[in-house]
């Protein structure tokens, strides 16, 4: 069901949130890996991001020879829109979706293809190499990640048989959308993390990829001195930053929904619970940047076709099976 | 005022409060590496990767004079408001801040001139961040005007294109038409297809390749076809026994160093190397944990085992290894004997340490790792480190030299011997054709290169440094001690 403009607003609030919780997680998690005393100065780490973003937009956009400045000035504006479908096809609280349509997870699915076209323009709209090296390299890794991420997004609709997120987290507690009860093995109200253990891992892994977070950070990364971002600065640089957050978010809300059973838990109105789960995957992709180095582009691809699409087709073919077997 | 002006009052008192922006220029001196390492823990400022991130440029040390250039474009990418701020950190041996320099030649001087720093700060790393986070408040206050940019905003050979987009046109193709490098098709390396090669230069001052080393490699795609090295900035040091003078290891060849010392700073250089590959590697967290290490006064037991530690974490999480595995292989006796760490890691066992009395007392055994690839570096140099902090909290009172071949840390130092930089530097057009960008800047950062120490020549010979050493010392007061 979709629905109205408090909805729509709620969706707006928790990405926002979202965005502050990983700024914050991150330093927290840089801080606590470089052992500098973590616990010392909260005051700094909770004002911190709101001082960085106040420099950036303090700082004025360079310009560099001949860019393209529509797509330039399109791809963070398009990336943001993208993680706002793709956060509002999750609904936060039962009855309070805001597009939590039919076809929810072809819609998120849709949206998270989009995010190649978005990034590849912003490297290369900027008309220099290291830019250019960045958007050809987030193609790779974004072909290579796109097939296990529909095939888990497809075994996770499989029990709820239906598409839209709400019928994926009510069959986690084990209702049906169509209101009859549960015969199969594949429907017992589990969340699909115990339920299909091999699709957290590899949506972690799908979802690290299209934020380009962490060990897969690879189109920004440090041996292009930024990449897609080296030639960005000032208010562009902010509203890049805010978009791939907002992506971060976005993911581990569809993520928190698909497998840990979204706003489903005891005592405390749904909402809530939403938001522990979404900021526990958020808490962990974000620290995986901090352990994780950053991997070779032509392994992960290599990896991702030869490992995690057959992986990705066992977990679609478990998930079937467990739907032919009587529940005892 | 209204509310726009107290929202932007308001917008900078919240900006002056976050980190200032720093891009670093490196400039000659053996001390700047270490002093900007130091300058980069201060968390009132981050140096970040890219010039246009950056509003204020720190040129540190003494500028190259092929480096200026450079240097001015750098600045001219910045981002507005941006200042200039020229930091000379104490020269290692004379215990003041250097002069401005005096041998520049004109074109240089034109351009010291015109660069104009906001600020010329002498002394050691609390005065440089003191300075740049005043001259960082002052910019985003408005206090200063924004430094205007220096070379002429006009294209220097007007585009002749045909198109809305400067698109079009004939004759286009490879060479630099117009001043620009266009890609022309080539051979690619692996299967002589015909695909689009692009000459690329990696300037000076990429924050991914050593200070100082330039690159102009030809790319297909993101696959390094050629390289070629451009002079070496650093070439033209007219007073060679300045480049070597402070430097502990060398030092030891003609006088006695205490093994403490001399061990310390072994790990404090590797650890130094260590955290800016981490950076390379995106683990900017761990790095500034080394980095901490490196310049920690814990005690050196301590200090161990926090590395036995480090190295231990890095080995488990897989990702850095995968990154590392198998790149830039370097074995066989006669191309890697006697470049240190690079030469243990492919399974030689020499070190010029094990000869030497001193060290034979507190029972020094070479850690040799094989593999010879970059990963074996990484986990060579580390463990290099974690025995360096050992020896040095064993060692007491005992010194080694002079000797005829000093252990430094990238390799053998003898008299009239190239250093190690130098043959290391020879090497890299052969490593780098057929990787990738990435990959191609694992194997450099593996290396462990220098410009600076391979532009200063072979080390004078034994009797000749002596003198200039009793010189130096009488001038300054005391050499041979490193900047602790």
């Amino acid at each position: 069901m979709t629905g109205g403009l408090l909805d729509g607003l709620a969706v707006v609030l928790f990405v926002a949130g979202g965005i502050y919780a990983a700024a914050v997680l991150d330093r927290l998690f840089g801080r606590l890996v470089t052992r500098r005393g973590a616990g010392a100065d909260w005051g700094t780490l909770l004002a911190a991001p709101f001082r960085e973003a106040a420099l950036l937009l303090s700082q004025q956009r360079t310009r560099t020879e001949r860019p393209d400045f529509e797509a330039w000035a399109l791809a963070p504006a398009l990336l943001a829109g993208l993680a706002m479908v793709a956060a509002g096809s999750v609904p936060l609280s039962p009855g309070h979706g805001f597009a939590d349509s039919q076809g929810g997870i072809v819609l998120f699915g849709a949206a998270m293809a989009l995010v190649m076209v978005c990034v590849f323009l912003h490297g290369w709209s900027s008309n220099s190499v290291p830019g250019m090296v960045g958007g050809y390299r987030f193609i790779a890794q974004a072909l290579s990640f796109e097939m296990p991420l529909a095939l888990v997004l497809i075994g996770v609709a499989l029990p709820a048989e239906s598409l839209a997120f709400g019928d994926v987290i009510r069959s986690q507690a084990g209702e049906l959308a169509g209101g009859g009860g549960t015969r199969y093995l594949g429907q017992v109200g589990l969340w699909n993390l115990l339920r299909q253990p091999l699709g957290l891992p590899l949506y972690l892994v799908a979802a690290l990829g299209v934020s380009f977070q962490g060990p897969l950070r690879i189109p920004d990364g440090a041996d292009l001195a930024g990449g897609t971002r080296s030639e960005v600065s000032g208010a562009a640089l902010l509203s890049w930053r805010l978009a791939r957050a907002a992506v971060l978010v976005a993911v581990s809300a569809v993520g928190a929904a698909s497998f840990l059973g979204g706003w489903s838990g005891p005592w405390l109105p749904g909402a809530f619970w939403t938001a522990v789960k979404t900021l526990l995957l958020l808490a962990l992709m974000v620290a995986s940047g901090h352990l994780l180095a950053r991997l070779r582009l032509e392994r992960f691809v290599v990896v991702s076709w030869a490992v995690l699409i057959p992986l990705a087709l066992v977990d679609v073919f478990v998930a079937g099976i467990t739907l032919l077997v009587e529940a005892p | 005022m209204g509310l726009r002006g107290s929202a932007r009052r308001t917008l900078g008192r919240l900006a002056a409060g976050a980190p200032a922006r720093v891009f670093p220029l490196p400039g000659r001196g053996g001390g700047v590496g270490e002093a900007l390492d130091r300058l980069s823990l201060d968390p009132r400022l981050r140096l970040v990767p890219s010039p246009r991130s950056a509003n204020v440029l720190l040129a540190v040390g003494r500028p190259a004079s092929r480096l200026l250039r450079p240097a001015v474009r750098v600045h001219d990418q910045a981002s507005r408001p941006r200042a200039t701020v020229w930091w000379l950190p104490p020269e290692e041996g004379s215990g003041e801040g250097g002069d401005l320099p005096r041998e520049v030649d004109r074109l240089a001087r034109r351009l010291v001139r015109l660069l104009g720093p906001a600020e010329v700060v002498r002394g050691g790393p609390q005065e440089a961040a003191e300075a740049v986070v005043r001259l960082h408040r002052e910019l985003l206050s408005g206090a200063r005007e924004s430094e205007p940019e220096v070379l002429p905003d006009e294209e220097p050979n007007p585009w002749r294109g045909v198109g809305p987009h400067g698109q079009g046109g004939e004759g286009m193709m490879g060479g630099t038409p117009y001043g620009r490098p266009m890609a022309m098709t080539g051979a690619d390396l692996r299967d002589g297809l015909q695909l689009d090669r692009l000459p690329v230069r990696l300037g000076p001052f990429f924050p991914p390749l050593p200070p100082g080393l330039a690159l102009d490699l030809e790319l297909q795609g993101d696959l390094v076809q050629e390289v070629t090295l451009p002079p070496n900035p650093f070439d033209r040091w007219a007073f060679q026994e300045d480049g070597w003078r402070g430097d502990p290891f060398a030092a030891a060849l003609s006088e006695p160093v205490p093994v403490e010392e001399l061990e310390r700073a072994r790990a404090r250089h590797h650890l130094r190397w260590l955290a800016r590959t981490l950076r390379l590697h995106d683990l900017s967290a761990l790095a500034e944990r080394s980095l901490r290490l490196a310049f920690s006064a814990a005690p050196d037991r301590e200090r161990e085992e926090a590395v036995r530690r480090l190295e231990k974490l890095l080995r488990r999480t897989r990702a850095l290894r995968w990154a590392t595995r198998g790149l830039g292989c370097l074995e066989g006796e006669d191309e890697v004997s006697g470049l240190g760490p690079v030469a243990r890691a492919a399974g030689l066992e020499e070190d010029a340490r094990a000869d030497d009395p001193a060290y034979r007392e507190l029972g020094f055994e070479p850690v040799v790792t094989g593999g010879g690839d970059a990963w074996a570096r990484l986990l060579q140099r580390m463990r290099e480190a974690a025995l360096s902090l050992e020896l040095a909290a064993r060692a007491g009172d005992r010194t080694i030299g002079p000797v005829e071949r000093v252990e430094g840390p990238r390799g053998v130092l003898a008299p009239g011997q190239p250093p190690p930089s130098a043959r290391l530097l020879e090497r890299v057009p052969e490593l780098l054709p057929g990787l990738e960008w990435g990959d191609a800047l694992t194997v450099l950062a593996s290396l462990d290169l220098d410009p600076e120490e391979a532009g200063r020549g072979p080390l004078p010979e034994g009797s000749e440094r002596t003198r200039q050493e009793q010189g130096g010392r009488d001038e300054a007061g005391s050499t041979g001690e490193a900047a602790a």
